[in-house]
């Protein structure tokens, strides 16, 4: 007889019961989906870095006989280190390279160094997972490198060096452990030892960089060396730990994290839908229960009648999500797969297994949790509907005489809303978490793509960046590079300002002297746009300087104290003169002022402004990339894609998937939502028909009820996703060094085309749900 | 007196169960104006459908309804709506009210909705001072703030006659308004009624009780969706013996096998 009753419901409710299967299967698709991409990518990397053999700490250093000694006595100081490698890696300019017709130039904003195959550490994998071998003339690319040109296997590649020109036929592309992240903005060419040992010779030994790889002794687990190298008065290009690869590849798993908490947020939803649900089918069916218990059906035999349908929707539901979650899994990874040594079957049936049965358990408890309800009726109670016969003054808020002008839908609408709140609270959460969950990625991603974001990387924003060799020179070198560029954009008869930002290393020196950590230094001779400071002013003076609002919490020092930096070998005191942020570093950069006059620089970037009004300035960018194409014009946005590798895409891909599954489930759950209100509202949908209102008009009602509901549920949601995630957002970044994080809120796009967005899903799932009021007639009254 | 309403071979046919179901044969009827005519019949006779597909609620499956000179069956679903709303009032069994509005609101309502069409110069406060009048007649305007919840059966059936005469409808259709009522609470809502019709309003009532139907000018006897027979009263009045009407409406009754 259960089964008879299952059926009838199945079938009586079938617009309900899909919903909620939809509901049931897309949060199991999901949970499923970002579980095992989360185990599987936290795997895949894990191993990565074990199968590469990446070395403990691994130190970039100029390539002088003083720093080999001073590496060594530190080492030799250290008990923790069980093994050492060294080798010289020739840095390259990324203009030296001629890429085939058809591929786009390598970008100027990564140091490329050129290197033979690592042999005892740090080892890098062709794209089947195997270590390659390189010949002469043949060169291997991180897996970067073709995605940002489109270099293809086979493709000649040219190097021009010093006079030296040799061109390599594409072998392999790699993958890499140590600086494969798009994050990481130094990559490694592989090429033979023949080609390699003909470069280097051909090259000053200043662009010779010594990579020294060290590795822990086995029963060394606690030590962190990055810590102990930090305290020597070493000073660095780079240091690289493990910690800092595994960081790397962390948006891949922020990635997976976003999906995660979108699906629990969707486990939410569905929760509170599946409450409603119940809650209505109780009250429908508050007769027949009665009419149960009447003839002696237990609570509990009641109770499971209601429980048999929803464990096999969230079963059915359960086992389906787990079939799409698993390919959908394998789609999703694939950008992971093309950089990590992705283990076969790292993609785990049992994790998106158990995930699937803990939601389908959870669904269960929750139903069952739902359905007690059943237990507070007596039979008499039931029978009654509900009704104890019991009259009450309902508290209404609206009057129609006290309406001059209300149209009568549009004070139904007011009137139910105003009266019925609590029964609405599913969809008003529904609508301000959808709100919530589609807005702040949007901001977050406004907020990156703004033009000022570039600041934070320590380039000033400008109008345009001329691509330019950009690694190491002497200030003068790099002063009479700016002035030729200023000389060509003249030449062409641009109206330009040219300034550029110089790079180089410094370190902390703390109070007692003893070690401090590498810090980049910069300093900026714009001639247009000045830095934004959190605190203070700009340093003007030569002995000025502005630190991080991080390192002024991390040192204790605040603007108008004394700090010491080792800047070209020399220790030298500075005056604070104000605070900035940046994520560059981990937030660890310093900026100096113009007066300050260091012999070399690490690095330079040069920034142009062109010299016209806002609206004048696109058209300007355009002929320029055209006359001077040679030069690589970029815009901010363009330096952006190349600061911060593929994670905008994914950050892209991301917003897509979270408006289209959000669009559905609001689309669902409101579809869900009016049916069950007109089901519920028969009996008032008839005596209106029979006072002489039409169908156009009850849906009207209808729609102008949900309009409300979600109008209020949209400001709510735009609140708390600009409040919330500016909050959220200040959490993420401060990971990254920034102490003081301000969302881009793009006005246009958040407060109008994402609502509208929202408002024509909702009222689409209105009108597509309202067809059974023309049903309705008016003998329906009647019916309970 | 002019035909206010005319039924021409009216049939309804159900489909149920792929089985064809006969619900109205071949009805045939005018009412004029002011006129006051019961339905009655055993259960399932098809009065109820009758009511409904007559006062356009339902549609129908062959023949005419001409209501006020317009064919119902040519109407569509706005148009029909508009001839509910400007001529037709309804009053049902169940007393059926909108749950969020006070008593007040529900009376006015559907007046408020009839200012929008038809180009009606009636205003917000006509409506107000129509629907005071009603209440006044009716006994019940101490409740016009009260919730539907908080008055009797009675006077919310009071209520349901002001809401459906608040657009000085042409014709009332009632679907056993007393069925639901104390006998007390009847004999005062038939009372309001015919005092309506009194008044001039035409009035089609379906019901059970033969102390209702016996206040009416003529019944219809209805079985197997086919009207059996008709019996012509006087107009209706209190200072007339009640009762011999009811006696002859009785006998009437039993020859027509009820």
């Amino acid at each position: 007889m259960f089964l008879k009753i299952l059926k009838k419901d199945l079938k009586r409710k079938k617009a309900m019961n899909t919903v909620l299967f939809i509901l049931i299967t897309l949060a199991s698709t999901l949970i499923a989906t970002s579980t095992n991409l989360m185990v599987s990518t936290t795997t895949a990397v894990d191993n990565f870095i074990r199968t590469s053999q990446v070395a403990d700490l691994n130190i970039m250093i100029s390539n002088t006989p003083e720093n080999d000694k001073k590496i060594e006595e530190w080492m030799s100081s250290q008990n923790s280190i069980g093994s050492y490698y060294s080798d010289v890696q020739i840095g390259v300019s990324s203009k030296a390279f001629t890429v085939p017709s058809g591929s786009k130039e390598l970008s100027g904003n990564i140091s490329i160094f050129l290197t033979t195959l690592p042999v005892d550490v740090n080892y890098v994998f062709g794209q089947n997972d195997e270590r390659f071998k390189v010949e002469e003339g043949e060169i291997g690319l991180p897996i970067n490198i073709k995605n940002t040109t489109g270099i293809k296997l086979g493709d000649q590649l040219t190097i021009d060096v010093e006079g030296l020109s040799k061109t390599f036929i594409v072998k392999e592309f790699f993958k890499d452990a140590l600086l494969g992240s798009d994050l990481i903005g130094l990559k490694r060419l592989i090429i033979s030892q023949h080609d390699y040992d003909e470069i280097k010779q051909s090259l000053p030994e200043e662009t010779w960089i010594k990579l020294w790889s060290i590795v822990k002794s086995p029963e060394e687990s606690e030590t962190d060396l990055s810590i102990e190298f930090s305290k020597s008065d070493i000073l660095s290009i780079m240091e690289i730990d493990k910690a800092l690869v595994e960081l790397s590849f962390m948006t891949d798993r922020i990635m997976s994290a976003i999906l995660f908490i979108v699906s629990l947020f969707l486990v939410f939803i569905s929760f509170l839908t599946l409450r409603f649900t119940i809650f209505s089918t109780i009250q429908d069916d508050y007769k027949e229960i009665g009419v149960m218990k009447a003839i002696g059906f237990t609570n509990a035999s009641i109770r499971r009648l209601y429980l048999t349908k929803y464990f096999g929707l969230s079963a059915v539901g359960g086992v389906i999500g787990l079939a799409i979650s698993l390919p959908l899994t394998v789609i999703m990874s694939r950008r992971v797969s093309e950089y990590v040594i992705v283990p076969v079957g790292s993609t785990s049936l049992v994790v998106a297994a158990l995930s699937t049965v803990a939601i389908v358990a959870v669904t269960l408890l929750f139903c069952s949790m739902c359905v007690r309800k059943i237990n507070k009726a007596s039979p008499v109670d039931a029978i009654r509907q509900g009704n104890n016969g019991e009259r009450f003054k309902a508290s209404r808020k609206t009057s129609l005489h006290k309406s001059k002008f209300l149209h009568t839908a549009l004070f139904l609408a007011i009137s139910d809303v105003l009266n019925q709140m609590k029964g609405y609270s599913t969809l008003i959460l529904t609508f301000v978490l959808s709100t919530v969950i589609i807005l702040i990625p949007i901001n977050l991603a406004n907020t990156i793509l703004a033009p000022n974001f570039i600041s934070y990387f320590g380039t000033t924003q400008a109008d345009f960046y001329p691509a330019t060799e950009t690694s190491e020179g002497s200030m003068s070198k790099v002063q009479n590079e700016m002035d030729l560029l200023e000389q060509e954009f003249r030449d062409k008869n641009f109206d330009v300002t040219i300034s550029a930002d110089y790079y180089f290393n410094t370190k902390h020196i703390p109070d007692n002297g003893e070690g401090g950590r590498r810090i980049i230094g910069t300093k900026n001779e714009s001639k247009i746009i000045q830095y934004d400071y959190l605190d203070g002013v700009a340093p003007k003076l030569e002995n000025e300087i502005a630190i991080t609002g991080i390192m002024s919490e991390k040192y204790n020092k605040v603007i108008g104290d004394s700090i010491v930096f080792d800047i070209e070998g020399k220790k030298q005191a500075f005056l604070i003169s104000g605070t900035l942020q940046t994520i560059t570093n981990e937030g660890y950069m310093v900026r100096l002022s113009d007066a300050f006059k260091p012999v070399h620089v690490a690095a330079y970037q040069f920034t142009g402004n062109i010299n016209a009004p806002a609206d004048e300035k696109p058209l300007i960018m355009e002929n320029m990339k055209k006359q001077l194409g040679h030069l690589t014009i970029k815009s901010s946005m363009d330096m952006m894609g190349d600061l911060t590798g593929g994670f905008m895409g994914q950050l892209k891909m991301i917003i897509v998937l979270i408006i289209a599954i959000m669009s559905l489930i609001i689309f669902f759950i409101t579809s869900l939502f009016v049916r069950l209100l007109i089901t519920k509202e028969v009996q008032g949908i008839a005596i209106m028909k029979s006072l002489g209102f039409t169908n156009g008009q009850v849906k009207l009602w209808q729609s102008l009820r949900i309009l409300i509901l979600l109008v209020a549920s949209i400001v709510l949601g735009l609140f708390i996703a600009n409040v919330f995630g500016e909050k959220l957002g200040g959490v993420l970044f401060s990971l990254f060094g920034l102490t003081k994080f301000d969302m881009n809120i793009v006005a246009l796009q958040v407060y109008v085309w994402y609502p509208l967005l929202i408002v024509i899903v909702v009222l689409l799932a209105v009108y597509s749900s309202c067809g059974q009021i023309k049903k309705i007639q008016v003998w329906n009254m009647n019916e309970e | 007196m002019r035909a206010v309403l005319t039924v021409e071979n009216l049939c309804k046919t159900y489909i149920v169960n792929k089985q064809q179901n006969n619900v109205l044969r071949n009805i045939n009827f005018t009412l004029q104006e002011g006129e006051f005519v019961s339905i009655m019949g055993p259960s399932g006779s098809g009065k109820s459908t009758l009511l409904y597909t007559v006062s356009g609620m339902d549609r129908l499956t062959a023949g005419e309804v001409i209501f006020d000179g317009i064919s119902l069956s040519k109407l569509s679903e706005k148009q029909m709506a508009e001839i509910r709303l400007h001529k037709m009032g309804f009053i049902f069994q169940q007393i059926n009210m909108l749950k969020n509005l006070s008593i007040y609101d529900n009376i006015i309502l559907s007046g408020y909705q009839a200012l929008k069409s038809n180009g009606s110069k009636r205003s917000r406060s006509d409506v107000n001072a129509d629907a005071d009048k009603l209440m006044k007649r009716l006994g019940i305007i101490k409740l016009a703030s009260h919730d539907i919840t908080e008055v009797s059966g009675g006077q919310l059936q009071r209520a349901c006659i002001c809401r459906s005469l608040i657009n000085k409808p042409k014709m009332l259709f009632a679907d056993e308004p007393t069925g639901a009522l104390n006998s007390k609470a009847a004999k005062e809502v038939m009372a309001e009624l015919c005092q309506i019709n009194g008044d001039g309003t035409t009035i089609m009532i379906v019901t059970h009780d033969v102390k209702v139907a016996a206040q009416s000018d003529k019944v219809f006897y209805m079985v197997d969706g086919n009207i059996q027979g008709e019996l012509k009263l006087d107009k209706f009045s209190y200072e007339k013996s009640v009762r011999e009407r009811e006696r002859r409406l009785n006998n009437w009754l039993m020859e027509m096998g009820w």
